[in-house]
């Protein structure tokens, strides 16, 4: 059965019909092609599908399109200001901090998420921030020196 | 992409409505908290549902309030992640923080509720599986077949319970209250699970949990979740053990509870801990006793991914002497 279910996603309100089974997930990626947000497992376990939910992580391929009515969602497309990359995208460029990439923008993010809440983390706190998104070339070196760097100012 | 099955959704805003829906359907419908349990379980099809009955339009149902010298009320639909950064509860009853930052990564923190941590449905290797995977064995008592695939000519499920926060509100007296469309009643945590594997809640049908009740805080009282598993960041527990201890002035034990998490279908008291310890000062060779106890209650199968039942039992214990050392020394006892 399809809902009218009205949210704002990356500052731009929208209002959409959707079957009720569909995860936020499936209509970021399917209905409005905002195919940078990835499907990992789909299960919960590797944060590829991270989004930000009123400025909070959280999972889109286990968030129902339906639950985040009248909500701001935040996805790696909304991250740029213009032609102008994202403080944490720069510093994952300079830093390298990408290999095959699938992880990124889930783990970018979770750091937008961190640095929201605390704009000076520790490492210790960056490791605990990005523990839910997996890594499968390992890199996570370079990723946590690149939200360092920035988190130091 | 891994699709939930077709579902029809409702998200009622209160919750006496909610409580009307849950009794006209029935068994037809899963009540959605958080979803970071039920969601995996529907896109696995170890559940089909009808329909959905999210309970996260029910204003009522989030949030933590003092109701000074009665209790601590903790909405269901409030967040784990609320429950670790809420100081009314890190400072007054530590376990149950300290198990809710234990529960899966940041992100599922964030999503999952407590009241969806108490229903969390208990597991098997052989039942969180793919549909595909499954159909390579017999149907299991689980998924409503009459074979177990973990214990050998078994006659009932054996899955194992996992929730972190489970044991710490038992250690801490809590209680539940619960609510369908003709009664609301008052029930302890402890009794609200059957130790059966296939059926672990003991609710009746139509009952929804609203709100968590915690006894007052004593200065005199400390408490702790302890948690092992095979990655940090996200498994659930090889073993968990909740510890609460009460002490008087002088340093005797005044009281004691001691909670087992993923060692048997529901979570396990070790009611040896309150029989060996109150009334008196607690020692280590005391504490040995205890967790020696703890390893004899536990009844771990094979069942949990990274572990043996073997050692899973000695765990056990491990993890009760460290968690009640823990305890005693905070309370300055030992």
């Amino acid at each position: 059965m399809k809902k009218k279910v009205a949210f704002t996603i990356n500052d731009e309100h929208m209002e959409l019909e959707i079957e009720s089974h569909k995860t936020l997930l499936e209509v970021l990626r399917e209905d409005l092609a905002l195919t940078g947000t990835k499907e990992g497992c789909g299960l919960g376990a590797c944060g590829a599908c991270t989004v930000l939910i009123e400025d909070s992580p959280a999972l889109s391929c286990l968030t129902l399109a339906l639950e985040v009515k009248n909500k701001h969602i935040s996805t790696i497309e909304g991250l740029m200001i213009g032609d102008e990359l994202d403080p944490i995208q720069l510093s994952f460029v300079e830093h390298g901090a990408i290999q095959c990439g699938f992880c990124t923008p889930g783990m970018i993010m979770s750091a937008k998420a961190l640095l929201g809440q605390n704009p000076r983390p520790a490492r210790k706190e960056i490791k605990y921030a990005i523990s839910g998104n997996l890594c499968r070339c390992t890199g996570y070196k370079k990723i946590i020196d690149a939200v360092e760097s920035i988190s130091n100012g | 992409m891994l699709r939930l099955p077709k579902a029809d959704y409702y998200a009622p805003l209160s919750l006496s409505e909610a409580c009307s829906i849950l009794a006209e359907h029935g068994k037809e419908v899963k009540v959605l908290g958080g979803g970071t349990d039920l969601l995996v379980a529907c896109k696995l099809r170890n559940v089909t549902p009808t329909f959905l009955l999210s309970l996260s339009s029910i204003s009522e149902l989030k949030g933590i309030h003092f109701h000074e010298g009665e209790y601590l009320k903790i909405g269901a639909m409030t967040s784990l992640h609320d429950l670790i950064v809420d100081s009314s509860i890190s400072d007054h009853y530590p376990a149950l923080s300290q198990a809710a930052a234990l529960v899966g990564t940041t992100q599922l923190q964030y999503m999952g509720t407590v009241g969806g941590n108490l229903c969390l449905n208990t597991r098997c290797i052989y039942y969180n599986q793919s549909e595909t995977w499954r159909k390579s064995r017999d149907v299991c008592f689980k998924m409503g077949g009459n074979v177990c695939h973990v214990v050998p000519k078994g006659k009932k499920c054996y899955a194992v319970f996992s929730g972190d926060t489970v044991p710490a509100l038992i250690a801490l007296d809590a209680k539940v209250k619960l609510v369908n469309n003709t009664e609301e009643r008052l029930v302890s945590v402890s009794r609200l699970y059957t130790g059966d594997g296939k059926e672990p809640l003991a609710l009746k049908s139509g009952d929804l949990i609203s709100e968590i009740r915690l006894p007052p805080p004593t200065k005199s009282q400390s408490s702790t979740y302890l948690k092992y598993r095979e990655r940090e960041a996200i498994d659930f527990p090889m073993v968990g053990v909740a510890v609460r201890m009460d002490t008087s002035d002088d340093g005797i034990c005044t009281g004691c509870k001691v909670v087992l998490n993923a060692v048997d279908c529901g979570p396990t008291e070790v009611p040896q801990a309150r029989e060996l310890l109150e009334g008196k000062a607690p020692t280590s060779d005391l504490i040995q006793e205890v967790a020696v106890e703890a390893e004899k209650r536990a009844h771990p199968v094979a069942n949990t991914p990274g572990s043996t039942p073997a050692y899973r039992r000695k765990l056990s214990g491990i993890l009760t002497h460290r968690a009640l050392h823990q305890v005693a020394n905070g309370l300055g006892m030992l």
